[in-house]
């Protein structure tokens, strides 16, 4: 039997909450059988064999929080199959198994070291050209992508099960990733050279020394990232010495 | 050469790929586990996640020719499963001269087993294998990013020791 659309938007809804219970011995887990509780209801009408499913998800998992959505329709995909008796109990649990480690990786890389930095880079950009409302727009936006991706997961892993690593593989992740990095970094370049050029207007004739300040950050930046020093210090140093020097040239931080 | 042997019950995911790999300039990764290389859902999904420019390799754990790896110019991370799959290679020609360093990283909870780390859960028998890994010559260390400082074995027995 498949299971209706309603409840496959209940589990999908329960999937935002994948991490509300994060423990170190089960991780995902509770969050995990939360969500798909309302299809195992849907599945099995005998009581029994209802908690003998809820109890097999109880296992360990983690996963990227977003890309899990495709190992939840995945996992529901072969529940569906469990119930009419067409596979052993362990299917789900072993799809679930094997696909959370890699799918985590594509996730870490894509969202966590790309969408996330070049919506933030955006927002702070924004900021300084438009003021507070590009910052809500730029979340917005980075939610938008986001709810799009988990639910074309969630659709993908639910009809196709292990065909879902292919319908990953086309969306090709990876190689947009690398696009998204470097025009984030052009975006931080920017937002840099906004808040120099901001400060030196206020200052009647600092304009040179602004971009000079800027280039001489930019490359000792690039120095000290290219000789392995840990991204987020430097981040943070970067952006403690940008606020103080504001401070200084009498920047009172309005656009 | 081999710096770095992981065990890893997710074998290969982020932490392994965004953290360890640029970390040891790493260029070739070779997952050694029976069940991943019989599967053609996982084959299929560890390429996926792997970056092009690094040759992953999934094989049996029978099939994995250590000293090879070791004389090659590459620089290996080797991904087992659990430390019994640690212990198996050490039968098949792991020496500590190939892969000095023996890295617990993700070892997760089950009935029986002792916290020792925030992601590593250890039974007995499991550490007594380390121990004589340990005396065999490998240096062992537990730690689940290369940011966070290694513990290493004397430690983890104490707090095997002290865990309930």
């Amino acid at each position: 039997m498949t299971i209706r659309l309603r409840t496959r938007a209940h589990v999908f809804w329960r999937c935002l909450f994948l991490q509300a219970a994060w423990n170190r011995r089960g991780m995902q887990n509770l969050g995990f059988a939360y969500a798909i509780e309302p299809a195992l209801d849907a599945l099995y009408e005998d009581p029994v064999r209802r908690e003998e499913a809820l109890a097999r998800h109880l296992g360990f998992f983690n996963c990227h929080p977003y890309m899990a959505a495709a190992i939840l329709g995945g996992a529901i995909h072969h529940e569906e199959r469990v119930a009419a008796g067409e596979e052993p109990g362990a299917a789900p649990l072993s799809y679930k198994a094997t696909l959370q480690g890699p799918l985590a990786a594509v996730g870490d890389g894509f969202f966590w070291t790309a969408l996330r930095p070049f919506f933030g880079a955006m927002a702070a950009l924004g900021a300084l050209v438009a003021g507070w409302p590009a910052v809500v727009a730029a979340v917005l936006l980075y939610n938008l992508v986001h709810f799009t991706l988990r639910a074309v997961l969630f659709g993908a892993g639910y009809r196709q099960g292990d065909a879902v690593v292919g319908v990953i593989a086309n969306l090709a992740l990876p190689r947009v990733a690398e696009h998204l990095r470097s025009a984030g970094v052009a975006l931080c370049g920017a937002a840099a050279a906004a808040v120099a050029l901001r400060a030196s207007g206020v200052a009647p004739g600092t304009e040179n020394a602004a971009v000079l300040v800027v280039a001489a950050a930019a490359g000792a930046g690039y120095l000290a990232l290219a000789k392995g020093t840990p991204l987020f210090p430097a981040a943070y140093l970067v952006a403690l010495s940008g606020t103080i020097m504001a401070a200084v040239t009498g920047w009172d931080g309005r656009p | 050469m081999i710096p770095l042997v992981r065990v890893d019950n997710r074998l290969l995911h982020g932490q392994v790929l965004e953290a360890w790999m640029p970390r040891l300039g790493a260029t070739t990764v070779v997952v050694a586990d029976d069940e991943a290389a019989l599967s053609p859902l996982a084959r299929a999904a560890m390429t996926l996640c792997v970056p092009c420019e690094i040759p992953a390799r999934i094989e049996k754990l029978a099939a994995v020719d250590f000293a090879a790896l070791a004389d090659s110019t590459a620089v290996v991370l080797l991904l087992v499963r659990d430390v019994a799959g640690l212990v198996e290679a050490t039968t098949r020609g792991l020496t500590p001269a190939r892969a000095p360093l023996l890295n617990l990283g993700n070892v997760h909870f089950a009935t029986g087993r002792r916290p020792v780390t925030p992601s590593v859960y250890l039974t007995g028998e499991e550490l007594e294998a380390l121990k004589r890994l340990a005396a065999a010559g490998f240096r062992i260390e537990a730690r689940a990013v290369p940011t966070e400082a290694p513990v290493g074995l004397d430690e983890l027995e104490r707090r095997y020791a002290a865990a309930r």
